[in-house]
């Protein structure tokens, strides 16, 4: 039982669609719904104290979004994830919870890591090589958006591993996401020949590294 | 199609318009359902899904177990041309299925910029675009929603046109067409007898003469059993009328985006522009425990943040004080807030507004539209400079300091001394913020919109002609010049788009030649504009050898037939034609719910009557 509750949850069709802005609004209406005790902000518009790991980009589905909610009664995490999921729409499910304690740091200055799985829904001959080859390089330059701007910028640094798993037809991605540092999986598409049509990108991990280089989830961290 | 769809969604802006599966979104077995309709709103997802009655009938339709309802808006252009190249046809966004595949394609107009899309939204659905080329195997077309009442440039395309509240005569409708499919009728012969409800107009019977000069000479019925006029329906009680007890909670960010309860329909003030104060009659209001019930139900079921309390001027409805006050209260425990979207030009609204918007005060808008008490009066706003004075001292003293004006240009019997006193209350409004506000706070600001008018049928200005082109930009500069000051701002309404709306708004059936021309040439989204295209309409009407300044520039004589003179808003002629006397005498005329009855013959000739609920309305 706490006041304090995070949440593990997945995005599927048509969730992937919608932008983080849409998704706060969502859960903040959720959380209503369900009529959990929810503390509010103080201030001229109070909003729900919710704080989410990470924003998600358009178009990618996951199975790991965070979310910790500031309760003001202590409840189970279990009860609070079942009457979310009573109410909450397609695309949507809280997959996993957890108490917090007290003043526990905010998630999203924690997140430094992302794990993506990229399906191949066309063909792509050589992707293993090409693969390969990028990461071989020290320089990976890439057209990214930034507050409407597009800029060159060297990825390498952002790529943890990139591997290509020709049965499954798919990419698995580990690379830098967060506040800190952080890579759009999408970026990354013209340097594979590949566009947003002929994938679909679905991420499985956000991770914690902590000091020793290890990799935590935002729920194997509580235990440490 | 569906794997087609999640294909090219990741490659359009807000690929959500378009994906099904929103909180409250039916999802019926088709198969089962013997009558399947689509309600289309021909502009964007956002747009439509603010639209009340639109979820009202997406609502009773729903009800009925023999029947489903569908959502279908205009695809954002990126959206028109990945579908175009996949071979996509427009389809509804619950099932998917493509728009073709339905009974009805119900369309609402909400105005006449909208006509386009109407157009474009058969073509992307595959569906032949004139009433004449369709057949029982085709959807039967039918349109609502205030344009209806001059749905003439659009009679070709329609295969029936529905006038008034919709809310009864929908199943009506529903009911034919299930009989007709049972009986598979014939498309005339389903027509006939769709002709035979009340309230429904069926274009294909009726023909219409025109006089050498242009004007229309005769319109008469092509089949004796269809009725010689259309009078619109109503709901006589609101309060029992049926009601959405949840409503489709979007994605994304929708236009009021919030719960919507009806306080009430009808607005009866008389303004002389304003076709939805002539149309709505008359003024019907709900409970106030009816609305309590309906906003408590319809916060819980779709955790909206807010309610509003929609109406064409909920600051008139009777018991307004001790609604906002309980409503208020219960929201508050909640933390829900309550919306007032419409405020009358007086400081009790203001303090009413100020009730429910305890912290975040930015901005107000009042709508005075003309700058002197001359033309109020000609157009019976009946609001004064001290109302506005008043309102805006009430305003800044609790805190707001944006204060935002809209006004109308190109009324009749304008003059600049009129232009002159816009910018002189919007001075006089911007001194007033000046002494009330802290001297170390907030600074003052007043915007100023203007807006060109528009004559509407329907209204008293139906005989009116639309200001010419050329002389509102010459009172834009005027105004700008006159308004250029330190803390006002100034902005006019695109000058050629009201152009375009005036000549449909009083329009023919001439013009819907024009219109499938411009789609052609690919106007659409009009009101929009990025995507207005004026010279692509121009080209149009000269293609189609239509010439638009006859129906935006001339001011019709007294005796004229109007191409809607067969369809009637219960508001008599002869009263749309005193009001206009009287407008150029000057006079103002009262507000039927606080004095005696002004004689526009709804409540006689409808059978039904003022319904308020404070309990004075007089009879």
């Amino acid at each position: 039982m706490s006041k304090h509750i995070r949440l593990r949850f997945s995005v599927g069709e048509p969730g992937r669609f919608i932008s983080h802005l849409d998704i706060l609004r969502l859960m903040g209406r959720a959380v209503r719904r369900a009529q959990l005790p929810i503390a509010y902000s103080q201030g001229f518009s109070p909003t729900p104290k919710l704080a989410f790991a990470s924003s998600l980009p358009v178009g990618v589905t996951s199975e790991a979004e965070y979310v910790d909610l500031q309760l003001t009664t202590s409840l189970g995490g279990e009860s609070v994830q079942e009457c979310l999921n009573a109410v909450l729409p397609e695309g949507f499910r809280i997959l996993a919870s957890a108490g917090l304690p007290e003043n526990y740091p905010p998630l999203m200055s924690q997140i430094t890591t992302a794990r993506y799985q990229i399906t191949i829904l066309d063909a792509a001959p050589n992707l293993g090589q090409t693969a390969a080859d990028l990461l071989a390089q020290e320089e990976v330059p890439a057209l990214v958006k930034r507050k409407d701007k597009v800029e060159q910028v060297n990825i390498r640094g952002l790529i943890d591993s990139l591997a290509y798993d020709p049965q499954q037809k798919r990419l698995e991605l580990q690379c830098a996401s967060g506040v800190q540092a952080n890579l759009r999986p999408m970026d990354l598409l013209p340097l594979l020949g590949l566009d947003l049509r002929s994938v679909l990108i679905h991420r499985t991990d956000l991770l914690i590294k902590t000091g020793t280089g290890r990799l935590l989830t935002p729920f194997d961290i509580l235990k440490e | 199609m569906q794997e087609k769809l999640l294909r090219i969604l990741p490659e359009v802006s807000k690929p959500a318009r378009y994906t099904n599966g929103e909180l409250h979104a039916y999802s019926k077995d088709w198969d089962q359902t013997a009558v399947k309709m689509a309600l289309a709103f021909p502009d964007t997802y956002e747009i439509g899904m603010g639209n009340l009655g639109f979820k009202i009938l997406y609502h009773i339709v729903n009800q009925r177990q023999d029947a489903l309802a569908e959502r279908v808006y205009m695809p954002w252009v990126d959206m028109q041309a990945k579908m175009k190249e996949e071979g996509l046809p427009l389809y509804a966004l619950e099932s998917g299925r493509p728009l073709a595949s339905f009974d009805i394609v119900g369309f609402t107009l909400q105005y006449e910029l909208s006509f386009s899309n109407v157009v474009k939204m058969l073509d992307l659905a595959g569906i032949p675009r004139l009433s004449a080329e369709r057949d029982s195997r085709h959807p039967l077309v039918i349109a609502g929603g205030p344009s209806a009442y001059n749905p003439e440039p659009l009679a070709d395309f329609l295969d029936c046109v529905v006038l008034g509240d919709g809310e009864e005569v929908i199943g009506e409708v529903l009911d034919l067409v299930k009989y007709s499919k049972e009986q598979d009728l014939p498309r005339q012969e389903a027509l006939l007898r769709l002709a035979q409800i009340p309230g429904v107009y069926v274009p294909r019977f009726y023909a219409i003469k025109y006089t050498e000069e242009g004007t229309i000479k005769t319109i008469c019925k092509t089949e004796p059993s269809v009725p010689d006029r259309i009078e619109k329906r109503v709901v006589a009680d609101l309060d029992q009328a049926p009601f959405p007890d949840k409503m489709v909670v979007p994605y994304l960010q929708t236009v009021h985006d919030r719960v919507m309860v009806e306080v009430m329909r009808g607005c009866t003030r008389g303004c002389r522009f304003c076709q939805a104060g002539m149309i709505y009659r008359p003024v019907r209001e709900r409970k106030i425990g009816t609305l309590k019930k309906q906003a408590l139900q319809l916060l819980d079921s779709t955790g909206y943040e807010q309610v509003s309390l929609t109406s064409l001027s909920t600051g008139d409805y009777s018991k307004v004080e001790q609604l906002v006050a309980e409503l208020a209260a219960e929201c508050r425990l909640r933390g829900v807030s309550v919306a007032l979207p419409s405020l009358r030009v007086d400081s009790f609204s203001v303090k009413l507004a100020a009730e429910i918007e305890k912290f975040k005060k930015t901005g107000l808008t009042f709508a005075p539209e003309a700058g002197t008490q001359r033309l109020r009066d000609v157009i019976n706003k009946n609001v004064r400079e001290e109302d506005l004075y008043e309102a805006v001292d009430a305003a800044f003293s609790a805190g707001w300091f944006q204060i935002k004006l809209y006004f109308m240009i190109g009324l009749p019997t304008e003059t600049w001394e009129d232009l002159d006193g816009i910018a002189a209350l919007a001075r006089q409004v911007l001194e007033i913020g000046r002494q009330r506000l802290p001297k170390n706070g907030k600074k003052p600001t007043v915007n100023v919109s203007v807006a060109s008018f528009v004559p509407k049928p329907g209204t008293p200005f139906q005989w009116e002609a639309f200001n010419d082109q050329e002389v509102l930009l010459a009172k834009h500069s005027y105004l700008r010049k006159k308004l250029k000051h330190p803390g006002i701002d100034f902005s006019a309404h695109d000058v050629r788009t009201s152009y375009l709306e005036a000549v449909f708004a009083r329009g023919d059936r001439r013009l819907g030649r024009v219109v499938a021309r411009a789609v052609d040439l690919g106007c659409q989204f009009d009101g929009w504009n990025e995507h207005f295209r004026y010279d692509l309409w121009m080209q149009a009407f000269r293609d189609t050898c239509v010439d638009s300044e006859f129906y935006a520039y001339r001011r019709r004589p007294a005796d004229e037939i109007f191409p809607w003179e067969h369809l009637s808003s219960g508001v008599s002629r002869k009263f749309l034609w005193l009001e206009r006397e009287r407008a150029y005498q000057g006079i103002t005329t009262e507000d039927c719910r606080f004095s005696k009855c002004t004689g526009c013959r709804v409540c006689q000739d409808l059978g039904v009557t003022i319904k308020l609920q404070g309990g004075d309305g007089v009879e």
